[in-house]
């Protein structure tokens, strides 16, 4: 497998030296660089949203969590993203005409104005970075890792996350968002066509589809229904994912960015049904393996379980182009969130309209060593670790759209109510505050109570026009 | 117009009943495998045949939608 690897990494890394030398000759001024001259086509839309939203969060984690929860994992993670993408539908052109009228520089400077507070972009900023920074630095953990235990004699996990900090950081510093773009497109093409071989390849393994839901059925009935053997897909813990998952093209600035900057209107609506067929595609074999997975290695830990099926089963080029893809999906979408989070840090510093990139670009390096000094030292747990970013920043969702739709400005305290549920949602993270209240779950509570004072907040003032 | 405009809020309530569909016992039921189709127990395939009618009201959606053009 070494000489196919050895290949693959030569033809990717060839493709992101050309994809940053082309995008620097293309970015004439600062515009083009922090978005990529906002012209997004439905194919390139569509690929760079799929890579960010799809990364080894899915191509490790969701086999994993097939395997250990079971099938009730398609309505956590498929469901969910049919309702968003119907939900972007629904929003996206609200958000797009907003930015435009406010001359979109960013998220932070887009609430700053709206609400009429600079609290307001302060508050999300600080928010999304601390829990952008977390789910960046899990990305390259859970790569570094699962390197570091396939090839032991090579480099240590945290050489493997430098290596990939380190990559990220120098083609997004010379290329800007248009190299992530590129990068994105070769990354979520290369992903598809991994997960479908490795899911062919389960099924055929297993005797058929039929065969492996049968023998799964046999072996492991809990698998093919709620809430799963450890109790994990309840109701409500579905129904926060949900909300969380809904809220990440309102939230999560590298999202909304893409968004944005799509051609027109018309062509985000392309984008999004595109979307939409590229995700049933990503998702449905991540369920195949997931189920082989639970018939051959219902016990080993996670880490065997995807060396195997995803590499040692496979034959050395398939082996290889997944190893590749692994790392291109760390990469793009830690690289996509990175500058995105520098483009907020433009934003919120009132640098938007300016030329000078430098201030930017230091920031963007200053967030990429925070996630890599985070992913030497944080866990390893893929799915609930991403899960708990997204529901962090979800929280911010119905204040956002509040500032999108209001006629008018509406005070501050959807900001506060929004403050509260932060605080409250750090500490249920530690466990501190109860996982559930009164037999609901807690984020539930937090999420539909921001909800209500944003909704509270548009029917008393944010409806008429001043 | 008015006939994209109300084809718009049926997709709209289509989208809002297929979510609650998924996340009602009639798809997640403890326990709960039958009817099986090629051997898939019903909350998987359910969550699959809702995931593609979401993609047609999704489709439907970009051909009616209010706000087409910028």
């Amino acid at each position: 497998m070494i000489t196919w690897l050895v290949v693959f990494a030569a033809l990717w890394l060839s493709a992101l030296v050309f994809f940053s030398y082309r995008s620097k000759r293309q970015n004439q001024v600062a515009n083009d660089y922090v978005f990529a001259g906002a012209n997004l086509g439905p194919l390139l839309g569509m690929l760079t949203f799929a890579a960010t939203l799809f990364s080894t969060f899915t191509i490790m984690g969701m086999p994993d969590y097939f395997r250990l929860h079971g099938v009730g994992s398609w309505i956590f993670l498929a469901i969910a993203d049919a309702a968003m993408f119907f939900f972007i539908l629904w929003f996206g052109h609200k958000l797009r005409s907003r930015g435009m009228e406010h001359q979109y520089d960013g998220m932070s400077s887009l609430l700053s104005r709206c609400y009429q507070s600079r609290f307001a972009g302060w508050l999300y900023f600080v928010f999304v970075f601390l829990f952008m920074i977390p789910y960046v630095a899990i990305q390259i953990r859970g790569v570094g890792i699962f390197f570091e235990a396939i090839f032991p004699d090579f480099l240590p996990g945290w050489g493997w996350s430098v290596a990939i900090v380190t990559l990220m950081l120098i083609y997004s510093e010379i290329g800007g968002l248009r190299a992530i773009i590129y990068s994105d497109s070769l990354q979520a093409t290369v992903l598809l066509v991994g997960i479908w071989i490795v899911g062919v390849a389960c099924i055929q393994n297993a005797g058929g589809l039929t065969e492996l839901f049968t023998q799964v059925r046999e072996t492991h009935p809990e698998l093919l229904s709620t809430p799963g053997p450890q109790d994990r897909l309840s109701f409500f813990y579905l129904l926060g994912s949900l909300f969380a998952i809904m809220m990440i093209p309102v939230t999560q600035p590298q999202v909304v960015t893409r968004l944005i900057i799509m051609q027109s209107t018309q062509k985000m609506h392309t984008m999004v049904i595109s979307l939409g067929i590229f995700a049933f595609l990503v998702i449905l074999p991540t369920a195949f393996i997931g189920l082989y997975g639970a018939l051959n290695y219902a016990d080993a830990p996670s880490r065997e379980f995807q060396a195997q099926v995803l590499l040692f089963e496979q034959i050395a080029p398939v082996g290889a182009i997944i190893v590749i893809g692994l790392l291109a999906a760390a990469i793009s979408t830690s690289d996509s969130q990175i500058f995105a989070l520098g483009t907020e840090f433009r934003s919120i510093t009132n640098q938007g309209k300016s030329e000078n990139l430098k201030i930017m670009r230091l920031f963007v390096l200053f967030f990429g060593i925070c996630a890599l000094v985070f992913a030497i030292n944080s866990g390893d747990q893929l799915v609930p670790l991403a899960l708990a970013s997204f529901k962090g920043t979800a929280l911010f969702g119905p204040a956002i759209l509040l500032a999108l739709f209001a006629k008018r400005s509406v005070g501050i305290l959807p900001l506060i109510a929004v403050l509260i549920a932060e605080i409250i949602f750090v500490l249920y993270q530690f466990k501190i505050v109860p996982q559930n209240i009164g037999g609901i779950g807690t984020y539930v509570i937090l999420f539909v109570s921001v909800g209500l004072v944003a909704l509270g907040s548009y029917l008393l003032k944010g409806r008429a026009a001043e | 117009m008015k006939k994209n405009s109300l084809i718009w809020s049926v997709c709209c309530g289509m989208a809002v009943f297929l979510t609650a569909l998924a996340y009602s016992p009639l798809v997640l039921s403890p326990d709960q495998f039958e009817p099986v189709l090629f051997g898939m127990p019903r909350t998987f395939w359910a969550g699959i045949v809702i995931y593609l009618v979401f993609l047609v009201v999704i489709w439907l959606g970009t051909q009616v939608h209010p706000e087409k053009e910028d």
